[in-house]
């Protein structure tokens, strides 16, 4: 459904030429749901804006649904839906009015368009807000209206870029079943961009990381979360003398790796985190360390990034 | 679908928006009025204006400038509301539609150009019982040069909003070349009079030809050469912003 090949996009700023996408080689097969991950400035947004057909590729080649997005755009734009980071309603208009005026822009006739509009008004569980003034939505209600917009002709690909972004973890979970339903029903193929890696995980097969404009791995959510050795945990000592014997402690259960001491907290990686914090906490016991609380971390986006690039996701922003 | 009817659409979508807001066109229909009470009278004692006879003459001579001026005013900062929209995420939605960029630039000219001419009609009903007289052939012609002055101005201005990076770059080009603009158009005082250097300043402002036009179609000589001049620079600014505009489109950033 999407194939790039050394799709690459360079920008003159006063500083130079920055390359923010290269050589990127991408292919997303019809039905797939694929998240594109990495710090700001990573070159995400600039892929999507390449594959959507708003940025001329400076190098490369990509197809969208079968069309070129150099040679023919306007082939890409109808099989398209795109969910851009800002708001695609306008503060002045209503909402059924912009589902109405988007569903014209596809040829739709007037009253089919209005049909349409009140249909997806239905599916989106924006009902009661038809002639609601956009600027008064909540931000979840103005996200779905984005996403009703983005689906008006039915498009067989969506992207999203950072669809989740200022939205409450309702409204996010709220977001996220609608694009699930989506694929259920429809089959749609989807890209999106995202900074949570909770969210990648549970809305996409794949996960592609970028940094710097290439990308740096691929794979499903688990495979990548593998190559984080391990689970984080972290134990807080009532007393910072401690420290040190708490160590000693986590460097002899097995498995552990990655000790790190910092005031009262001993931080190590272990597979398993959730089954080892027992011992660990009777370990610590029968050696005289007290504590005040343990947590057990699963691998995060950032644990990910880490050990692909030496650099923390927050550092790399 | 058509670029037309994409315009339509798009023209319908604006009307919308501005109509629930109409602030802006009270002001812009204020200001010409109120230069005309207050600015007019003051400069009709000074003699400034030609043929300065008292009562009528002064009217005919001021309408036609103030109509050109209410026209810049409607039209020449549309650009800031496309860069709005830019900053809100709006416009890229529309990019991605298969919409003709031209047509996402000519909806909302078409809207300005309605507003302009509504706005005219009003001025001249409003001043006509104060002694303007108004040729019905020479005042039709001048409501088709307004229109496309109006196009010409909100073109650029759209194209000005699109390509420039921020509200600072456009306001700033704005800021910079409204005075200079207003001054030489003659629509305030008659550049005739003006030292040559500065004449000729104003022959490379379109809407000093403009002027020049509404003034002489309103006196009902449609044969004055201003006329055809004033319609053409006027189009030839509509085609350069559309270009420009379009260009600008197919290279935002984000």
């Amino acid at each position: 459904m999407i194939r790039t090949r050394s799709l690459t996009r360079t920008f003159r700023t006063d500083h130079g030429t920055v390359e923010a996408v290269r050589d990127v080689d991408l292919d997303v097969a019809a039905g797939e749901a694929v998240a594109l991950l990495g710090p700001n400035g990573a070159g995400k947004s600039t892929t999507l804006r390449m594959l959507t057909t708003l940025l001329p590729p400076t190098r490369g080649t990509a197809t969208v649904a079968g069309a070129d997005v150099a040679r023919e755009p306007v082939a890409v734009r109808r099989r398209i839906g795109s969910i851009g980071q800002g708001n695609g309603s306008f503060d002045g208009l209503r909402v059924l009015e912009e589902l109405t005026s988007q569903a014209r822009l596809y040829g739709l006739s007037r009253r089919a368009a209005r049909r349409r509009g009140e249909e997806l008004v239905a599916e989106l569980e924006l009902t009661g807000l038809e002639d609601r003034d956009v600027a008064t939505l909540s931000g979840g209600q103005r996200r779905r209206l984005d996403l009703a917009m983005g689906l008006v002709h039915h498009p067989p690909v969506v992207f999203l870029d950072e669809p989740s972004s200022g939205l409450d973890p309702h409204s996010r979970a709220h977001l996220w079943a609608h694009v699930a339903r989506m694929r259920a029903e429809q089959g749609t193929t989807v890209v999106l961009t995202t900074h949570y890696l909770d969210e990648a995980d549970a809305a996409a097969d794949r996960v592609v990381v970028v940094d710097h404009g290439e990308v740096i791995a691929d794979g499903t959510p688990d495979q990548l979360k593998g190559k984080v050795s391990g689970d984080l945990v972290t134990v807080e000592l009532a007393d910072v003398a401690d420290a040190s014997a708490a160590a000693g402690v986590a460097a002899r259960m097995p498995g552990a790796q990655d000790i790190e001491r910092a005031d009262d907290i001993v931080r190590f990686r272990v597979a398993g985190g959730d089954t080892v914090t027992p011992e660990v906490v009777r370990a610590m016991d029968s050696a005289g360390v007290r504590l005040r609380g343990t947590r057990v971390q699963r691998p995060t986006l950032d644990d990910v990034f880490l050990t692909l690039t030496g650099r923390s996701l927050r550092d790399a922003a | 679908m058509t670029a037309l009817s994409e315009t339509a659409t798009l023209f319908e979508r604006d009307v919308r928006a501005k109509l629930r807001t109409p602030w802006p066109y009270v002001e812009s229909l204020a200001d010409p009025l109120l230069l005309l009470l207050l600015f007019a009278p003051l400069a009709g004692a000074v003699a400034a204006v030609p043929d300065g006879a008292p009562g009528s003459s002064t009217m005919q001579w001021f309408v036609p400038g103030m109509l050109v001026i209410m026209t810049f005013s409607t039209a020449a900062f549309i650009g800031s509301g496309i860069q709005e929209e830019r900053a809100a995420g709006s416009l890229e939605r529309l990019l991605v539609t298969p919409t003709h960029r031209a047509a996402v630039l000519l909806g909302r000219v078409l809207r300005v150009v309605v507003t302009v001419l509504v706005q005219a009609a009003v001025i001249v009903a409003v001043t006509a019982p104060m002694g303007l007289r108004v040729p019905v052939a020479g005042a039709l012609i001048a409501a088709v040069e307004l229109a496309a002055l109006a196009a010409g101005l909100a073109l650029l201005s759209l194209a000005a909003g699109v390509g420039l990076r921020n509200a600072y770059a456009f306001w700033g080009v704005v800021t910079l070349i409204y005075t200079p603009l207003i001054v030489t158009s003659g629509a305030l005082l008659p550049v005739q009079l003006a030292p040559d250097w500065l004449y000729g300043l104003s022959r490379v402002n379109p809407m000093a030809h403009t002027v020049d036009a509404q003034r002489a179609l309103f006196a009902g000589d449609l044969a004055d050469p201003s006329v055809t001049l004033a319609v053409l620079v006027s189009l030839g600014m509509a085609a350069l912003g559309l270009a420009l505009g379009v260009r600008a489109m197919g290279r935002l950033r984000a």
